[in-house]
C-alpha cells in the first residue's frame, strides 16, 4: 500500500453551510502537495477529513487505493503536524517521540532507537531528556515532526506548521521540511494561506477559496497560467484591470480598456472568449516596465504616488491618469538604472508591458481579494468553515 | 493626613482585626486544653493542667467515632472521586442545550440543606430494606462531594487544550490511552486538591451525617452528643490535635509546592 490519497466527489457540510463543495483530487505517493487559500476556505476541513477526524457528508477518501470510511482516526496511515504542534508538556522530548510507538506495544529499546533515529534526522541529538517546555520555538517544530514520523505514516499533514515561527526560522524550516520529505519519501500534505511556502516547497499546489479548489498546478503553472482571477490575484501580486473583448485571435486577445483605449493581451490558458466579452486584464507588477512614448505596444500613463525601496527593487505605486486606477510595478536595479531622477512621487511615467506577460481572464464570479489585505471582499462570504473542528 | 494613608492605615487594621476574629477562638479553645478545669474555659484559670490529654486517650467512644469518621471519610473520597470526575468528563463533552440543565442537576445537591440529603438518603434506603450507619452515612455525604470534586476538575479541564487529545489520537493511542497517557496526568493536580477536599468534607460533616448514622456515630456526631452531657476540655485536647496535624500537612504542601515552583522555574 502506498502513500496517495485520493478523494471521490468530496463534500462537507456543516448544517446549512458547505465548507467544501464537491471535489475530487489524486495526490501522488511521495508528493509534496499544498493547499493554499485564505483563511475558511476550507483548507483545514479537507486536511481534517483526510486524517479522520471528520467524516464527509459525501464522498470517500482512499489512502493507498484503500477506501478509509471505516478506518478511525487513531487507525489511518496518516500523521498530522498540529498549527500549534500539540506537543505534549508533561512529557520529555523523548516520550513525546515514543508517544505513538508505546500507544502501539512497541518495547522500550525499540522505541529508543527509534527516537534516537529520528532526533538525528532533524538535528536535535541529544535533546531526548529534555522536556518540551525547555525546548526553543525551532526545536519544538523538530520534535512534532519526529513524533509524527516515528509512527511511519504513509501521508504526513501539516496544518499551517510555520506559522509560530518568525520569519528568518520559517524561511530555514521551509528547506528542512523540503529536504526531509525528500529524505524519507513520504507523501505530505500541507495546509497554508502563505503562499511564499506553497510555492517554495511544493510539487503541486492546490488553491483554495471559498470551499472550492479553483486550480491544481506545480508552482510555476499556477504563477503564469493562472486559470482563475481568484488564482491571478491570490497567488503573488497582480494588477486588475476590467477590460471589454474586442476580438480574440490564438491566444492574443485584443480588449477595449474604456478610457484606456486599446489594449492588447494574452488569453489564460483554455480560454476562449466571446466578443463584447466583459473580462480582467492582470498584470504583474514586475511585467510592466518604463517605455519610451513611440515604442509599439499598449501604454498607460501614470504618476507616481509612491515610491518603496525594497533593496533588490523598488515598488512603485501609481495611478492611472485616464481611469483613477491604481497599478503597482516592480522595478529591478537593471531597469532603475538611468531613471533614478524620474521616480519622484507625483511625476508621470509611461508603463508598458508585452502582451504574452500578461493574463486575460473571464469574469466568472470567483472571490475577488483585496489587494492590500488579502481578505475576500466578493463572492461567496468566506464563511468559518475552519472553525467546525 | 492623606487620605491615601488613611485607607492603608484602616485596610491594616481591618486585616488585624479579621486575623483576630478568625484565630481567637481557637487559640482560647487550645489554652483551655491545659485549663484544669471540669469545663472547656479558660476564666476562671484553675491552674494549668496535661490531664485531658489522659482523659481523651482514655475515652473509647471518642476513638470509636474518631475511627469511624476516617473510614467514612476514605468511603466518600473513594466514591466521590470518581464519580466527580466522570461527571466533569461527561459534562466536557456535551455541548447540546441539554448542559445547563444536566449542570444545575448535578450541583444542585450542593445547594440542598444538609439535613435534606440526610433525611431524604434515609428515606429512600429504608424503602429498600437498608438503615443508617456508616454505609449511608458515607452514600449521603458522597452525593454532595461528588458535587465539589466535579467542579474542581471542570475548572482545570476547561483549559486542557484539546488538541492534545488529537495529537494522541492521530498518533494511534485509544480513547482510554489518551486518557491515561494524556488527559490523567493534566488533571492530577486537581484530582489531589479534590481527594483532599473530599476527605476535609466527610470528616466535618454533622447535618447530613446525624440523619444517615443510625447507631455508629462519627466524631461530629459523637462530639455534639457530649455537649448535652456535659463536655470536658478533653474536647478541647482533641481539637488541638486536629488542628496541629492540619497545619503540619498544610506546612508540607506548601514546602513541597515551593519546590516543585522552583524547580520548574529552573527548568525553564
Amino acid at each position: 500500500m502506498d502513500g496517495s490519497v485520493r478523494l471521490d466527489e468530496v463534500v462537507m457540510r456543516f448544517g446549512d453551510f458547505t465548507a467544501i463543495e464537491k471535489t475530487s483530487l489524486e495526490i501522488g505517493s511521495g508528493e509534496f502537495f499544498s493547499f493554499l487559500g485564505p483563511s475558511g476556505c476550507g483548507k483545514t476541513t479537507l486536511l481534517n477529513i483526510i486524517s479522520g477526524f471528520l467524516t464527509p457528508s459525501e464522498g470517500q477518501v482512499c489512502i493507498g487505493g484503500e477506501p478509509m470510511a471505516s478506518v478511525a482516526v487513531n487507525q489511518r496511515p496518516t500523521a498530522m503536524i498540529f498549527q500549534n504542534l500539540a506537543l505534549f508538556p508533561l512529557m520529555t522530548v523523548f516520550e513525546n517521540i515514543e508517544f505513538g510507538l508505546e500507544v502501539r506495544g512497541v518495547d522500550k529499546r525499540k522505541r529508543r532507537e527509534t527516537s534516537e533515529r529520528l532526533l538525528e534526522l532533524v538535528a536535535l541529538e541529544g535533546s531526548g531528556p529534555k522536556r518540551v517546555t525547555e525546548l526553543s520555538g525551532g526545536q519544538k517544530q523538530r520534535v512534532a515532526i519526529a513524533r509524527a514520523l516515528a509512527v511511519e505514516p504513509r501521508v504526513l499533514l501539516l496544518d499551517e506548521p510555520l506559522s509560530a515561527l518568525d520569519l528568518k526560522l520559517r524561511q530555514h524550516m521551509r528547506a528542512e521540511l523540503k529536504a526531509i520529505q525528500r529524505k524519507t519519501g513520504i507523501t505530505f500534505i500541507y495546509i497554508t494561506h502563505d503562499q511564499g511556502e506553497a510555492l517554495t516547497m511544493s510539487d503541486r499546489v492546490a488553491v483554495m477559496s471559498a470551499g472550492r479548489i479553483q486550480q491544481v498546478a506545480d508552482p510555476m503553472t499556477l504563477y503564469r497560467e493562472p486559470a482563475t482571477g481568484f488564482v491571478a490575484a491570490f497567488v503573488g501580486e497582480n494588477n486588475r484591470l476590467q477590460v471589454g473583448v474586442i476580438d480574440q485571435e490564438g491566444d492574443r486577445v485584443r480588449l477595449d480598456g474604456g478610457a484606456l483605449g486599446e489594449l492588447t493581451g494574452r488569453a489564460g490558458r483554455e480560454t476562449r472568449l466571446a466578443n463584447g466579452e466583459a473580462a480582467t486584464l492582470f498584470v504583474r507588477p514586475e511585467h510592466l516596465r518604463p517605455t519610451a512614448a513611440e515604442a509599439a505596444g499598449p501604454k498607460f500613463d501614470s504618476e507616481i504616488e509612491a515610491v518603496h525601496f525594497e533593496g533588490a527593487w523598488v515598488m512603485l505605486e501609481t495611478r492611472l491618469v485616464a481611469s483613477g486606477e491604481k497599478l503597482r510595478v516592480q522595478l529591478g536595479h537593471e531597469v532603475l538604472r538611468g531613471y533614478a531622477d524620474a521616480l519622484g512621487v507625483g511625476q508621470r511615467i509611461l508603463l508598458g508591458y508585452d502582451p504574452v506577460d500578461s493574463v486575460v481572464l473571464r469574469d466568472d464570479g470567483s472571490p475577488v481579494l483585496d489587494a492590500d489585505t488579502g481578505e475576500v471582499l466578493a463572492g461567496r462570504q468566506a464563511a468559518a468553515g475552519e472553525e467546525h473542528v | 493626613m492623606s487620605s491615601q494613608r488613611f485607607l492603608a492605615l484602616g485596610l491594616r487594621f481591618y486585616v488585624v482585626l479579621f486575623f483576630v476574629y478568625l484565630f481567637l477562638p481557637l487559640l482560647i479553645m487550645a489554652a483551655a486544653t491545659f485549663n484544669d478545669s471540669r469545663f472547656p474555659t479558660v476564666t476562671p484559670w484553675d491552674g494549668t493542667t496535661l490531664r485531658w490529654f489522659g482523659e481523651l486517650a482514655a475515652d473509647r467512644g471518642m476513638w470509636q467515632a474518631l475511627g469511624n469518621s476516617l473510614i467514612v471519610a476514605t468511603g466518600v473520597l473513594l466514591i466521590a472521586v470518581p464519580i466527580g470526575v466522570a461527571t466533569a468528563l461527561f459534562l466536557n463533552t456535551v455541548s447540546s442545550r441539554a448542559k445547563p440543565f444536566l449542570y444545575a442537576l448535578i450541583l444542585s445537591p450542593l445547594l440542598t440543606p444538609g439535613v435534606i440529603i440526610g433525611i431524604s438518603t434515609l428515606i429512600f434506603w429504608r424503602q429498600l430494606g437498608v438503615s443508617g450507619g456508616i454505609f449511608l452515612t458515607v452514600l449521603g455525604q458522597a452525593t454532595f462531594i461528588a458535587a465539589y470534586v466535579m467542579l474542581m476538575v471542570t475548572a482545570r479541564l476547561q483549559r486542557f487544550d484539546r488538541t492534545l487529545e488529537r495529537a494522541a489520537l492521530d498518533l494511534g493511542a485509544s480513547q482510554w490511552q489518551m486518557f491515561r497517557r494524556i488527559l490523567l496526568p493534566y488533571l492530577k493536580p486537581a484530582l489531589y486538591s479534590a481527594a483532599v477536599i473530599a476527605f476535609l468534607q466527610s470528616f466535618e460533616n454533622y447535618n447530613t451525617t446525624l440523619f444517615v448514622v443510625g447507631y455508629d456515630t462519627t466524631l461530629t456526631v459523637y462530639i455534639a452528643s457530649q455537649v448535652r452531657t456535659g463536655l470536658t476540655p478533653a474536647v478541647n485536647a482533641l481539637g488541638l490535635i486536629l488542628i496541629l496535624i492540619t497545619v503540619l500537612l498544610a506546612v508540607v504542601y506548601e514546602l513541597k509546592r515551593r519546590r516543585e515552583a522552583a524547580e520548574l522555574v529552573k527548568g525553564v
